[in-house]
């Protein structure tokens, strides 16, 4: 090496550049100067330099733990004093006494939340922008928790009688408003602190808020770990000025290309619908350019609560006739495809309507409950209800074969979870997450998870479990309705206003808490 | 998720340079004063025959009957719980400074 340097005369090193270019090093030059000092002290020189050493390495430690010590006990003595008013105002120190307990029983993460919902450390989005920083606030107050939720509809309710978040100087909208007025005092009085916050940290919410802002910023921040979303989340654009802003940049904007949906396998007319309706929600389209009885008008004014029914009628109406009133569906042929036509109006192939005498699969029976069929095996239906259509009527569920990315999920989970339950992958059970507010399958073959699933609604028809959908990926509800067994679609998260909204990921054993059955 | 609320919150109250375990100690205290300053604001704008019922629809954890009940009887009391709240991280931070 040293030889092959020194044959090239570029890149000879002479001794005394070498020289410099170790002392310049920052790393090395301490090392040579540390040298120098070691041979020219004298012992007592070095042990004054070790004292002052310790003593200001024990003043910087002794400093910030007397900051902290002060603080606490600052802390201490100021809710003391609180109480110390409340008892004055009389007649509230039970409830006063109550709140802190509760405060006190919530984890770390709870109380932190309590901050941010309070409103401490949403400034450094403010900074930013003032709605941002609402957004995570309401965020972390998501309404999950039934009384929010419902307090959230009152309040919105008020707003809109009174006026209130209708001018366009208002940079708060009605609906925003009224989301942090219930976040506030839903919170103040102890309420869905745990859910807000577990929804919070399930969903990522500062790492999208971050994602979201960096986007309506023109550039991208750091979300390293950001998860993909299977579908663009679409905002809710509430602002009046921003509704009139985006309505004429849709009005000048040229026609925009209609998508198109190729069919595959084990997958109908319906779940291509609700395909379309996913692909319209990216264009941003104005739905008042579209005559109000046209099916894109009908899907670009459908949000994701009632998209499964709206799509259920399209297939049953008799403008398309692809689901027939005695169960059956329309076969759809794997080579086709869908989209709008120039009427607004959905075509599969060259038809709106389905043409007299086309093949149907038979409606689906309870009895044969399958949670995923293969690709071979399923036949391209027009069987309801995405993206489980694969449902096939009929099949048996023991020759279904479940499908590989749902096996991939739901290997290697050997060591207990964060409850000390052991999930076992290759048995089919029951379980419930802490408070048992939510059921769910999991393990085992797709044909013994639908069986567990069937057998638990035949006892509990009023129950909702929950279970991977075909991918493994994402989380799909299970009712029973009228006797049968009927998937519902793809879970998705609520967001803020529209904002993150994302697909709930399939049950994971970190959930659950219990084994049911 | 729980080390970035802290920062949040820690830089907010002026004790971003304090070890982590230290910082979220004391962010879990200020949270309940916090807490209790708010309501407490609120309430202590109450007439004293209102407070007793106050207290009953808290209990009863009604948020809507809550703030029905709040929005009669205690105009403005939104501003009025958010200034608390602002008005503690002040004291807070002016307690911090040397």
């Amino acid at each position: 090496m040293e030889k092959r340097i020194n044959s090239s005369p570029q890149k000879r090193i002479e001794p005394s550049l070498a020289k410099e270019a170790l002392t310049a090093d920052p790393d090395l030059a301490l090392d040579s100067n540390h040298a120098r000092e070691t041979q020219e002290r004298t012992p007592k020189e070095w042990r004054e330099k070790l004292r002052g050493l310790i003593e200001g390495a024990k003043n910087m430690t002794e400093g910030v733990s007397e900051r902290f010590t002060k603080s606490k006990n600052y802390l201490n003595d100021r809710a003391k004093e609180i109480d110390a008013k409340a008892a004055e105002i009389g007649g509230v120190e039970k409830t006063f006494r109550s709140l802190g307990e509760k405060y006190n029983k919530l984890s770390l993460i709870h109380k932190l939340g309590v901050g941010v919902t309070l409103g401490v450390g949403a400034t450094v989005f403010a900074a930013s922008s003032p709605w941002v920083a609402l957004g995570f606030i309401g965020s972390l107050g998501v309404q999950r928790a039934a009384g929010m939720a419902s307090m959230f509809l009152k309040i919105e309710k008020d707003l809109q009688e009174k006026k209130v978040g209708e001018k366009s100087n208002q940079f708060i909208g009605r609906k925003e408003r009224a989301m942090f007025d219930a976040m506030l005092y839903t919170v103040i009085m102890g309420a869905a602190i745990k859910e807000g916050l577990e929804m919070a940290r399930e969903y990522d919410v500062v790492e999208r808020t971050r994602e979201w802002l960096g986007g309506m910023l023109g550039h991208n921040t750091t979300t390293p770990e950001a998860t993909p979303l299977p579908v663009a989340p679409v905002p809710e654009v509430s602002e009046p000025a921003a509704a009139t802003a985006a309505g004429e940049a849709i009005a000048s904007a040229p026609t925009p290309e209609m998508p198109s949906v190729e069919a595959s396998a084990g997958h109908g007319y319906e779940y291509m619908v609700k395909r379309l309706w996913e692909e319209l929600q990216t264009k941003h389209l104005d739905p008042s350019r579209y005559a109000p009885d046209s099916d894109v008008h009908r899907l670009l004014t459908t949000d994701a609560n009632s998209i499964d029914k709206v799509v259920h009628q399209i297939a049953a109406d008799s403008s398309h006739g692809f689901f027939n009133a005695d169960g059956t569906s329309v076969r759809i042929n794997l080579d086709s495809h869908m989209t709008v036509n120039a009427d607004g109006n959905i075509q599969l192939d060259d038809m709106v309507k389905a043409p007299e005498g086309t093949p149907t699969t038979p409606p689906y029976h309870p009895e044969t409950p399958v949670l995923a069929v293969s690709s071979e095996e399923a036949p391209a239906s027009a069987a309801p209800s995405p993206p489980i259509e694969t449902i096939a009527a009929g099949a048996d569920a023991g020759s279904a074969a479940p499908p590989e990315s749902a096996v991939a999920e739901q290997s290697n989970v050997p060591t207990p979870n964060q409850f000390g339950l052991t999930i076992p992958t290759t048995e089919s059970h029951l379980y419930a997450d802490p408070g048992s507010k939510h059921l769910f399958v999991y393990g085992g073959s797709p044909a013994e998870r639908a069986n567990a699933i069937l057998e638990y609604l035949t006892k509990n028809p009023q129950s909702v479990v929950f279970s991977a959908d075909n991918s493994g990926k994402y989380r799909i509800p299970w009712y029973l309705v009228e006797g049968k067994m009927t998937p519902g679609a793809p879970m998705r998260t609520s967001g803020f206003f529209g904002f993150f909204s994302s697909f709930m990921k399939a049950p994971e054993p970190e959930e659950f808490e219990k084994i049911i059955k | 998720m729980q080390d970035e609320l802290t920062a949040l919150i820690a830089t907010d109250l002026g004790i971003k340079n304090l070890p982590l375990a230290e910082q979220q100690t004391l962010i879990a205290q200020f949270g309940e004063v916090a807490l209790k300053a708010a309501t407490l604001s609120v309430i202590g704008n109450l007439v004293a025959d209102k407070r007793d019922e106050c207290m009953k629809l808290a209990e009863t954890g009604d948020a809507t009957a809550l703030k029905t009940f709040l929005d009669r009887e205690v105009p403005g009391h939104e501003d009025i719980a958010k200034t608390a709240v602002a008005e503690e991280v002040k004291k807070f931070k002016a307690f911090q400074k040397p």
